[in-house]
């Protein structure tokens, strides 16, 4: 390693970052920080002697309703002073939205009131002048003060003693109590210090590596120095950057506290200059071996940060790229330190965990000085922690060179296999690869269609009923019972979610091949029908004793209490909303168009993936698995037929039942009639099914085949988001309904 | 002396220079040319151990390429290769930096090339807000800031208006009197025809001509003439339909 051209590189680098303007604004508002920190008591003091108060004097009225003499005295009592405050003595309050008070009147009202002694009520435009409503609060208090003790027998002084915040002493032995709050002070500075250069060093080495890099002129830096010195050059003068800062402010801080014993000095009041100015040799020992120990901790993070920004900054070939990595482990940074002062505190005891978390390298800067706080660290930790800190600056510093040298002269975007394996794309010809990059997009652009459908139609959903559950009302409240009118609401509700949702996907897919529609004959159309009733009365059964057993409840509309009402055109209603609705248009969204698109990955995959996202559509458990289940038949029977009205009539028979059920009562006997008929019919079906069982040698291999291409559907972030979501709704929905 | 034997770079499958040999003795220019992808730019990187070559062994002086051996070489990378943010003289401290060069040296060095280019006034203004020719021209300054012995020129007249071409000529030939050996490439014959004294013709990374531009002049024969010009020389051996012809 060439040491002198690192260290050429360096010298040119912190001066840059240093001559940088931005370097000296940073320095500047630092400064004025540590200067107002240091000095904030001689300012608050120098406010007060010159009576600087922030209390505006405009002209206010306070108007004030007592009809039981109650707060009237005391409140003109605590004003009598102000002379721009005016209290008036009111009759009644006339105001309200329509008449709205003045912007400079405030209405107090108090009535007595057995429950809180005393009730206020303060009417304004809006949020008033925050100091004369704090006072107010304050007379309004004392004065049911008054009133209580005078109700009770006891004097005021009596109560203010019970009023009084419990005082409870707590001696915390282990904590080193006296330096505390410096140290606390002292770490959330270096802390802050450290994070706002950072920021500042993070983003000076992402553009510059990231400019050198798209610039190129990498490849003539590249010409003069190795890789790993570029890299250790560009690293080092960061962290020395960082120290230089450091220094100045502590420099700042020895500043400020000079110019606060100058102070002290020229109004005579307190100790000699020169007490003041030994500021250092005054300093605590645990409190000077606690910012050693912080800054060494500090020093190195920032070294190991800034080497995997480098090697980060150097796989982009953009700067905005290069941006978000900074983004991103600044992120990091600030969750560990959130982390550390959420674990780590006086109230919460340290286990072994957090023991063996705290050693490891960059964690440790942020847990063992939090530890050393409350006096729990102990010296093993430390010395274990920095060993492994300095031992990992070889391994990273390897690492971060290895990725910087691979990533700082590639300018494809194309991705590596981790840790450098090769990946199978690296061995595809040409054609292999094209063809692999058009199947790619192709299932993302189908991942995305299905995403951004089912997102469409949860967005849907929430705003349909937002508005429709206003509209609907407001015109057929009076006219119509409220179970009709829900009924109405809903079939709307279903109609436009479920209805744009498959126009969007209609118009949003290109690809679209027709399905062939099979011609059946009379008697084939009536087998079929009847097969598909035995086995939606086959999966009903088993599924109700399989949710018995395990003991989810299985009819939701009962748990709901949704009953219609009887009369003719309610029954009507009902049945077209409940029943005949849902099943046209959920087989329309479900069996033709989620479906259909789908095909492409498989027959066998298409029914499958339609039938899952039938069932989380149901979003709640017990409906959720019949769905699935008979939205597997639906698929097969869709695909089979090539259309979607002979799903539609058996949805619509499923629903119907449901729905007669809750019309004549289960318990009835014109339903365990229909009953009883629907399970002659089944029997039937099965029969039927039995028949054709040999048909089912017909099945095609390569109709039970699914497409490997359809692992891509998960690279789409949409995809994945409106799964997440359809899931989440799935569940919070459910441990509603149950 | 530079030389080049069996030099071989693949990416993945395809081969951006294939088996590629010269030599190259002091004070002598070389021109590698070729159409766009030929592999020039790639064979440049491979000298300058800017990327590995796949197979094949590069050696000046007859030691291979080491950081020390590099330090004496200068570089023209292809245009826009300077950092935007940059003023002309900090750029050049950077540069100067990383071949360990006196700040003050380059000060007054750079002071004088701007000079020879008639562009003095550049000196504190920023890359970005440079025009085309006036980066190239800052490009081949700071190649050649160091005093290079060798130096490698890619594509070092593009951009540049037909005067500051001429004054550019100038130079790299008062460079080689005084004797720096240079390779460059360039699209434009005229300019090889004026400044080489070898000549390479690449074309899809293979070496299609090769040898000492007079002798080539001389007896290269197209339709059985002799003494073209090198750009019908050019069109004869790198256009494709030629190359297609040869191989049946």
């Amino acid at each position: 390693m060439n040491t002198r051209k690192v260290k050429e590189i360096i010298k040119f680098d912190v001066e840059r970052n240093v001559h940088n303007k931005w370097f000296l604004i940073l320095n500047v508002l630092i400064l004025i920080i540590v200067l107002i920190f240091t000095n904030k008591s001689h300012i608050s003091k120098f406010l007060d002697d010159h009576d600087i108060n922030f209390a505006s004097d405009e002209e206010f009225t306070i108007q004030v309703l007592d009809k039981e003499n109650l707060i009237l005295s005391d409140v003109e009592e605590a004003f009598k002073d102000d002379k721009n405050i005016k209290i008036e003595k009111v009759e009644e309050n006339k105001y309200s939205k329509e008449n709205l008070p003045k912007d400079d009147l405030l209405l107090i009202e108090a009535k007595s009131d057995p429950d809180d002694i005393v009730k206020f009520t303060v009417v304004s435009k809006e949020g008033t002048d925050g100091v004369i409503y704090d006072r107010l609060y304050e007379t309004l208090k004392e004065t049911r003060s008054k009133i209580f003790a005078s109700n009770h027998g006891i004097t005021v002084e009596d109560l203010d003693i019970l009023n009084q915040e419990l005082n409870v002493k707590r001696e915390m032995l282990g904590v080193d109590a006296e330096n505390f709050e410096a140290k606390e002070m002292i770490k959330l500075m270096a802390t802050m210090v450290v994070y706002i250069c950072l920021i500042f060093v993070f983003s000076r080495i992402a553009g510059e590596i990231a400019n050198e890099k798209v610039s190129k002129s990498i490849e003539y830096v590249m010409t003069s120095v190795s890789a790993k010195e570029y890299l250790l050059a560009k690293v080092l003068s960061s962290t020395i950057t960082i120290i230089i800062q450091l220094v100045y402010t502590v420099v700042y801080y020895i500043m400020g506290n000079m110019i606060s014993s100058i102070i002290v000095y020229a109004s005579g009041t307190g100790a000699s200059l020169g007490a003041s100015i030994n500021l250092i040799g005054a300093l605590d020992k645990s409190i000077v071996s606690y910012i050693l120990a912080m800054l060494g901790y500090l020093i190195f993070t920032v070294f190991l940060t800034s080497l995997i920004q480098a090697a980060l900054s150097s796989k982009t070939t953009s700067v905005a790229e290069a941006g978000n990595t900074t983004m991103l482990l600044l992120m990091i940074v600030v969750v560990l330190y959130v982390l550390s002062n959420g674990m780590i505190n006086p109230y919460t005891k340290v286990t072994p965990v957090m023991y063996v978390i705290s050693c490891i390298p960059i964690v440790s800067t942020f847990f063992v000085p939090s530890m050393m706080i409350i006096g729990q660290a102990t010296t093993a930790q430390i010395i274990i922690s920095f060993i492994l800190l300095i031992l990992s600056i070889p391994v990273v510093f390897n690492i971060c060179a290895k990725v910087f040298k691979n990533g700082i002269l590639d300018y494809t975007s194309k991705r590596k296999g981790l840790f450098g394996r090769k990946r199978k794309e690296d061995t595809m010809s040409l054609e292999e690869k094209q063809d692999l990059e058009l199947r790619k997009s192709n299932a993302r652009k189908f991942a995305f269609t299905i995403g951004l459908a089912m997102i469409l139609f949860v967005v849907l959903q929430v705003l349909s009923s937002l508005i429709i559950e206003i509209i609907v009302p407001t015109y057929l409240n009076g006219k119509l019972d409220s179970s009709t009118i829900f009924v109405i609401e809903n079939s709307l509700i279903l109609i436009v979610c479920l209805g744009l949702t498959s126009l969007f996907i209609k118009f949003y897919t290109t690809d679209n091949e027709k399905p062939e529609k099979k011609k059946l004959t009379g008697v084939q159309k009536f087998e079929l029908i009847f097969m598909g009733i035995a086995v939606i009365t086959f999966v009903q059964f088993i599924s109700n004793y399989i949710f018995s057993k395990i003991g989810v409840k299985g009819d939701v509309f009962e748990s709901i209490g949704l009953a219609p009402h009887k009369s003719f055109f309610g029954i009507l209603v009902f049945i077209t909303g409940m029943a005949l609705i849902p099943a046209i248009f959920e087989e329309l969204l479900f069996r033709k168009w989620i479906l259909n698109t789908s095909k492409k990955y498989g027959k066998l995959f298409a029914v499958v993936f339609s039938a899952l996202l039938f069932g989380l559509y149901h979003m709640n458990v017990s409906q959720g698995v019949f769905a699935f289940l008979i939205g597997l038949l639906f698929g097969v029977i869709a695909i089979c037929t090539g259309g979607i009205k002979y799903t539609c009539i058996l949805h619509f028979l499923n629903n119907l039942y449901a729905c007669l059920g809750m019309i004549l009562g289960v318990e009835s006997i014109g339903f365990k009639f229909m009953f009883n008929i629907i399970i002659a019919v089944a029997i039937v079906g099965g029969m039927l099914i039995l028949k054709n069982i040999p048909y089912l040698k017909k099945i095609k291999k390569e109709d039970l085949k699914i497409n490997k291409d359809c692992k891509f559907l998960l690279r789409d972030f949409t995809f994945v988001l409106s799964m997440v979501l359809l899931v989440v709704m799935f569940v919070a929905t459910n441990q509603l309904v149950s | 002396m530079l030389e080049l034997k069996n030099v071989t770079k693949e990416f993945g499958n395809n081969k951006a220079v294939d088996n590629i040999n010269f030599k190259l003795g002091e004070g002598k220019i070389l021109g590698l040319v070729g159409r766009n992808g030929a592999g020039k730019s790639t064979t440049f990187k491979m000298i300058l151990r800017i990327i590995d070559q796949t197979e094949g062994e590069i050696t000046y002086d007859g030691n291979r390429i080491t950081q020390s051996i590099l330090d004496k070489f200068g570089y023209l990378p292809e245009e826009g290769s300077l950092i935007p943010s940059y003023t002309v003289l900090e750029l050049c401290e950077y540069y100067g930096a990383l071949k360990l060069m006196d700040p003050k040296e380059i000060r007054t060095k750079l002071i004088s090339w701007l000079k020879k280019f008639h562009i003095e006034e550049y000196l504190n203004k920023k890359v970005k807000d440079l025009s085309k020719g006036n980066r190239q021209k800052i490009q081949f300054i700071v190649s050649n800031l160091h005093e290079p012995e060798f130096l490698i020129l890619d594509e070092p007249f593009s951009g540049l208006d037909p005067i500051s071409v001429e004054e550019l000529k100038k130079c790299i030939l008062e460079l080689k009197y005084e004797g720096k050996t240079i390779i460059f490439s360039s699209h434009r014959m005229d300019h090889v025809e004026e400044l080489c004294d070898e000549i390479i013709i690449l074309n899809h990374g293979k070496t299609v001509l090769q040898g000492n531009l007079k002798e080539i002049i001389k007896n290269y024969e197209i339709n059985g003439k002799k003494n073209n010009s090198m750009n019908d020389i050019f069109i004869a051996v790198a256009s494709d339909e030629n190359n297609l012809e040869e191989e049946k």
